[in-house]
């Protein structure tokens, strides 16, 4: 199941050491399950553990996570009856603070403030690469992964990056469209003509303008003034594009 | 071992928030040997004294393969860069791709930077407030010279505190000196030191009932408030 809603979640030995080698983890206790006319729709998991505060005192915390839904069952409020099964759960347990680690760019970013959580922690990533081609691949992986607001909807862009490695300096263009939100790259010859949008940057560019797409719209103008300041990103747009943009910037 | 750098983690990160690590934790979190992800670890030791270690782990995604350093602790900058240098041999030595880490804010954050590791936000630490009274009980200790506050938080049981010049303590039937309300994001984002309490009183998150104890509840605050914190991204679930 957990490997069917994520694809993929991870293998059986994967499992075995979240769920079964991890201290205290009880299937029976820490796992609920979300059921639907009988039907196995969702679920998630509470991992609890003891947290030290400056005192030197503890506590007893919980991490919630593999919250899911099988997608027969979406937008059913199956992912809230979990969501809140858990912190119910981990409340009853003795649990007095409740963590979890999503990513910005997935849905519990966005959903878990329903259920109280709040942003606390901003961890910062740091990459060091090592082979820039599968760093380009990474890259344009991850471009494919994020998705776009609906008003974005059909509009071809081509990312030119470049990156300055020991080993020299590496380029690379590739052209995608936007599809009901989501990003794909394109490979119809013709689409790669009249594109909207044509943007040059760096690596280090496209990491930080893809994350603040995802931080809030002070922080991408922040981001795309900076970048443009320092002449690290250039692009060229249609008209049509700049409407679309305007129009998500004022809104 | 285990235990030396479970000491060497408590020592190091003392004042900070952090997850209780036992060896138990670690062998699950830490040094888990499976199909997917193959788990190493590096030390520094100067005359036989441990002064910092990593835990890494090789992720492969399709063609791409990653270091992850789920754990970096030193306690010095050298010895931080030496670690740093010791998983890029080992990751040049296994044809890694690239090394990522995650990392809380730290005394020798600079490093990174210094080695060309390149920096940006994909994650958020997210937290959920479940029982305050439990949580202010465990940072109560002896208040003497006190007011006595009551706080509110939307959703909760109000909690009665005493609110010393060092520290609170949790009573309950206690007249109260003044009332606090607030509600549980802003609790939290104060609790963890994420937004400021005149900021938040200035916004209308946080209510008073008598204005001249304004700074008793600023005190409050500041008392309670958890500056540092620890969280690894191996003891991320």
């Amino acid at each position: 199941m957990l490997n069917l809603c994520f694809s993929p979640w991870g293998s059986e030995k994967e499992w075995k050491r979240l769920y079964v080698r991890y201290p205290g983890f009880d299937v029976t206790k820490n796992v609920i399950i979300v059921e639907e006319s009988g039907e196995w729709a969702g679920g998630g998991t509470a991992w609890f553990r003891e947290a030290f505060l400056k005192n030197g005192d503890q506590i007893k915390v919980y991490e919630a996570g593999d919250l899911y839904v099988h997608q027969n069952h979406r937008g059913k409020g199956i992912y809230s009856t979990a969501m809140r099964t858990l912190n119910e759960l981990a409340r009853k347990r003795g649990a007095v603070l409740g963590f979890a680690f999503p990513s910005i760019y997935r849905i519990p970013r966005i959903a878990l403030p329903k259920y109280g959580f709040v942003e606390v922690f901003s961890p910062i990533t740091k990459v060091l690469v090592l082979n820039p081609e599968s760093f380009f691949q990474f890259l344009f992986d991850r471009v494919e992964r994020g998705y776009l607001p609906a008003r974005f909807d059909s509009i071809k862009f081509t990312l030119t990056l470049s990156f300055q490695h020991l080993k020299g300096k590496y380029t690379v263009s590739k052209t995608f469209e936007v599809n009901k939100g989501v990003i794909q790259e394109s490979t119809n010859l013709s689409s790669m003509k009249n594109v909207d949008l044509k943007i040059e940057t760096d690596a280090y560019v496209l990491l930080r303008v893809s994350s603040s797409l995802y931080l809030g719209k002070r922080t991408l103008l922040h981001a795309l003034i900076t970048a443009l300041l320092l002449r690290r990103l250039k692009f060229r747009f249609s008209f049509r594009f700049l409407r679309m943009l305007l129009g998500y910037m004022l809104d | 071992m285990i235990d030396e750098i479970i000491d060497f983690r408590d020592r190091t990160h003392k004042d900070s928030f952090r997850f209780v690590l036992t060896p138990k934790h670690w062998k699950a979190l830490y040094a888990s040997e499976d199909e997917v992800n193959a788990n190493g670890m590096v030390t520094v030791t100067r005359n036989g004294v441990l002064r910092g270690y990593a835990a890494y782990s090789l992720v492969v995604f399709g063609k791409i393969r990653t270091y992850e350093i789920l754990d970096i602790c030193a306690d010095a900058k050298e010895v931080a860069n030496e670690l740093i240098e010791q998983i890029v041999e080992s990751g040049l030595r296994h044809k890694v791709d690239m090394v990522f880490t995650r990392n809380c804010k730290e005394a020798h954050d600079d490093i990174f930077a210094e080695k060309g590791f390149l920096s940006f936000v994909d994650t958020v630490v997210m937290a959920v407030l479940l029982s305050p009274r439990e949580l202010l009980q465990a940072l109560s200790k002896k208040t003497p010279n006190f007011k006595v506050l009551r706080l509110s938080i939307k959703g909760f049981e109000p909690v009665t505190v005493k609110v010393g010049k060092e520290g609170i303590t949790v009573v309950s039937d206690e007249k109260a000196d003044l009332s606090v309300w607030t509600d549980n994001k802003t609790f939290m984002k104060l609790f963890f030191g994420k937004t400021r309490f005149l900021r938040e009183f200035v916004k209308g998150k946080i209510t008073i009932d008598n204005v001249l104890r304004l700074l008793t509840a600023w005190h409050f605050f500041n008392l309670i408030k958890q500056e540092k914190w620890y969280i690894p991204l191996g003891d991320w679930i």
